[in-house]
């Protein structure tokens, strides 16, 4: 087994890269033993070679002198143990040559492992064959460029199957050479020693020898690569109005509101095909299935739960198609900084906008879009409050009752009282986020931002073939990963509604929407509900809604549905006026009062601003963290928050 | 008073002469190929105070955060 260290700056790609070769369903240990990421995986392809070799993904560094302490892990791996590796695989950034290659040259001059070059971000193919080979003779190293994004693993995994040290170097015999490192970066390295792996120095001294790193690098880059000036000229010229303190405003949230119009019109009429797909299959089946637990597990269980996935598959894959085009072109590091200053006071940048936005309309693509963001606890951060953001499954049901329980009336003239209504719980939700956020980032996240430097590369013109292919990838991992774990929950849910049944005599003589309702509130969802109606009474709930908001754990807008078969009222929808009606008019049998009232309402309204009812956000979220803490900790914080804040609206309205 | 890229107004060109506050910040401008001498273009500032981007050399182009802007100590160029 041999190890491989990637090194490189923070947003190199090393991250992207280390996926790329050890896949996404990799097992992944802990390198340095600290709990900073340092990822250790096995290639995919040591499946098929003799040669096992390993990567482990070291947290981005600038330079050796650390600042944190998970900088100094990357330099304590490089110099401690150093048995326990045999290639250091530099990940350089095109766009940030000079410097990469100068922290290239630091490692060089400190270790005497077999050093690669890999120069990713080679989106476009600015950098040729000839480039490389004019490199590899200059700094004396095996180069490769690659574009982590465009996907070709196989080329950057033989190189390092081939380049790669094949005996460990006998180090005893050479003489090791020590680091500089100044009194105050000495914290963060606490498993190095002094005399052994590095000798005193003055801030001065070490920022003359980065100098000097910097010079040479300059100088070797300065004969082999530049950057056109014609497009350089061209990127200027954009920049002026793309970044334009007003301009740049008016075309960013033009850019954005067609991004977010997109995923709500064109996905609908798709999602409605899918949907209508997903009943016509279920029927289909249905029909040559008889009668019996079997076909209501097929039909119900399996068909309608996997089917209420692949409904936001037309809403991934959208915005990852657009997505697509403008981060190839260049627009997205302009985005981030346009955005970073709002962002900056609730502890984020600029980049977690975007995954903000596109929360509106769902969040899982929204949680898989906030990969772009290169520092975990920022992403984290990020990620952690993204469902807080209402969704467009939230709607059926704020439609619901605010159609039914808040009077239409105009204020001033224009507000209308409905109007008012969601605006107000679309804020509640996106405000508190950003709040949440803020806590974490001063808490459980804490750290210093990763956008300490937005580069901004020159423009170039989106492929839109590859956009298309980066969706259908999105795509897939999300109908893969998510479906499964779906598929799993989806039949628990339905045997919790459709076991035990009733007794025959309980059902015979009863209309079939009859039958649905006795059948559900017998079941074990149905006990469920009224064994947890004194739990959920300082809500203002009796069970029948408890059983409505149990079942919208598994999808919010079950919850319409649900009060549809629970009232016995057969298929509804949110603008039924029959179950309009009989939420007006249920009377409460213990008290003799109505069930629902305006408080009543909007404690529910507020539990579905704040409670994480979606089984497939819980799916992608232990997904994209790779660990169930996650999306254990985010159904916990956001359901004391809908509980408590339910409560509140209920007790003070009632 | 000393004068710093944050200072600097948009089209404006600036050579770097050092850097403020603490060697950390030093040594990540350095450590990122900022080094006194070179020279920079202001292309934009954002609104209520947010990056300024910037072209440095011939063809790099990025944007800071303005409170490490403030860190990097500039004179002006006639250019």
């Amino acid at each position: 087994m041999e190890n491989i260290l990637l090194v490189g700056f923070p947003n190199s790609g090393k991250s992207t890269i280390f996926n790329l070769l050890t896949g996404q369903l990799r097992k992944v240990s802990n390198y340095s033993g600290v709990t900073v990421d340092s990822a250790k995986a096995a290639l995919l392809s040591n499946t098929i070679n003799d040669k096992k070799l390993h990567v482990v993904d070291l947290p981005g560094v600038y330079n050796l002198i650390p600042t944190s302490i998970d900088e100094g892990v990357t330099t304590t791996s490089l110099l401690k143990d150093t048995s326990k590796y045999h290639t250091i695989a530099m990940v350089m950034d095109l766009d940030r040559f000079e410097a990469s290659l100068s922290l290239l040259l630091a490692v060089k001059e400190l270790t005497h492992k077999k050093i690669l070059a890999i120069i990713n971000k080679n989106d476009h193919d600015l950098f040729t064959n000839e480039h490389v080979k004019k490199l590899e003779a200059k700094i004396g190293v095996p180069v490769i460029s690659i574009s982590a994004l465009h996907d070709n693993e196989k080329e950057l995994d033989n190189f390092l199957r081939t380049k790669s040290a094949s005996d460990q170097v006998v180090e005893a015999s050479l003489t090791k050479p020590k680091m500089k490192i100044n009194a105050i970066s000495r914290q963060y390295v606490p498993e190095l020693l002094e005399d052994e792996h590095f000798h005193q120095a003055s801030a001065d001294e070490i920022i003359t020898h980065m100098k000097a790193h910097q010079a040479e690098a300059r100088a070797i880059i300065k004969n082999i690569y530049s950057h056109s000036t014609q497009k350089t000229k061209l990127t200027e010229r954009i920049d002026s109005i793309i970044l334009h303190k007003f301009w740049g405003t008016v075309i960013f949230l033009g850019i954005f509101y067609f991004i977010f119009h997109s995923i709500y019109t064109w996905a609908g009429p798709l999602m409605d095909m899918s949907e209508n797909l997903v009943a016509m299959l279920g029927d289909f089946i249905g029909q040559y299935m008889s009668d019996g637990f079997l076909k209501s597990l097929l039909v119900d269980g399996v068909i309608a739960g996997v089917g209420g996935v692949v409904v936001f598959l037309p809403q991934i894959m959208i915005l990852f198609f657009l997505l697509s085009l403008l981060e190839q072109s260049g627009y997205i590091s302009r985005a981030a900084v346009l955005t970073d200053k709002v962002m900056s006071l609730f502890g984020l940048n600029g980049k977690a906008f975007l995954p903000y936005m596109s929360g509106f309309a769902c969040s899982i693509p929204a949680i898989m879009a906030a990969r772009s963001i290169p520092n975990h606890r920022e992403r984290a951060a990020t990620i952690m409050t993204i469902p807080l953001i209402t969704c467009s499954a939230r709607l059926p049901v704020y439609v619901l009752l605010i159609g039914t329980f808040v009077p239409r009336a105009t204020y001033l003239g224009v507000f209308n009282s409905q109007a008012l209504a969601f605006f107000f719980l679309y804020f509640l939700g996106s405000f508190t986020a950003l709040i949440i956020a803020k806590i974490f980032r001063l808490t459980i996240y804490k750290g210093e931002t990763s956008n300490f430097i937005i580069d901004l590369p020159h423009y170039e013109k989106p492929s839109f073939q590859f956009a298309v292919k980066q969706a259908v990838r999105r795509g897939k991992v999300f109908l893969k990963k998510a479906g499964t774990i779906i598929l799993g929950l989806s039949i628990l849910i339905w045997f919790l509604s459709t076991f035990p049944g009733p007794k025959e005599n309980l059902i015979s003589g009863k209309t079939d929407d009859q039958v649905s309702a006795i059948r559900l509130e017998n079941s074990f969802l149905g006990q469920t509900g009224k064994l947890i109606e004194p739990m959920i009474r300082p809500m203002g709930m009796d069970w029948k809604m408890g059983v409505g908001v149990l079942v919208a754990f598994g999808a919010r807008e079950l919850f319409v549905s649900t009060m549809g078969t629970v009232y016995a009222l057969g298929d509804v929808d949110e603008e039924s006026q029959s179950l309009r009606e009989r939420l007006l008019t249920e009377i409460n049998p213990a008290t003799g009062k109505p069930s629902f009232s305006p408080a009543v309402a909007w404690a529910i309204l507020i539990f579905f601003v704040f409670a994480l009812q979606c089984i497939s956000t819980l799916a992608i979220l232990k997904r994209e963290m790779g660990s169930w803490k996650y999306p254990f900790f985010m159904f916990t914080y956001m359901g004391i928050l809908g509980y408590g804040g339910a409560t509140l609206a209920y007790q003070l309205l009632k | 008073m000393s004068y710093s890229l944050a200072d600097a107004g948009p089209g404006s060109v600036v050579e770097i002469i050092g850097y403020e506050g603490d060697s950390h910040y030093e040594f990540k401008f350095v450590s990122l190929g900022i080094l006194p001498g070179d020279k920079v273009t202001i292309q934009s500032k954002s609104f209520f105070g947010g990056p300024i981007s910037i072209k440095h050399g011939e063809f790099n182009f990025f944007a800071l955060r303005l409170e490490y802007a403030k860190k990097i100590l500039v004179k002006k160029v006639e250019v």
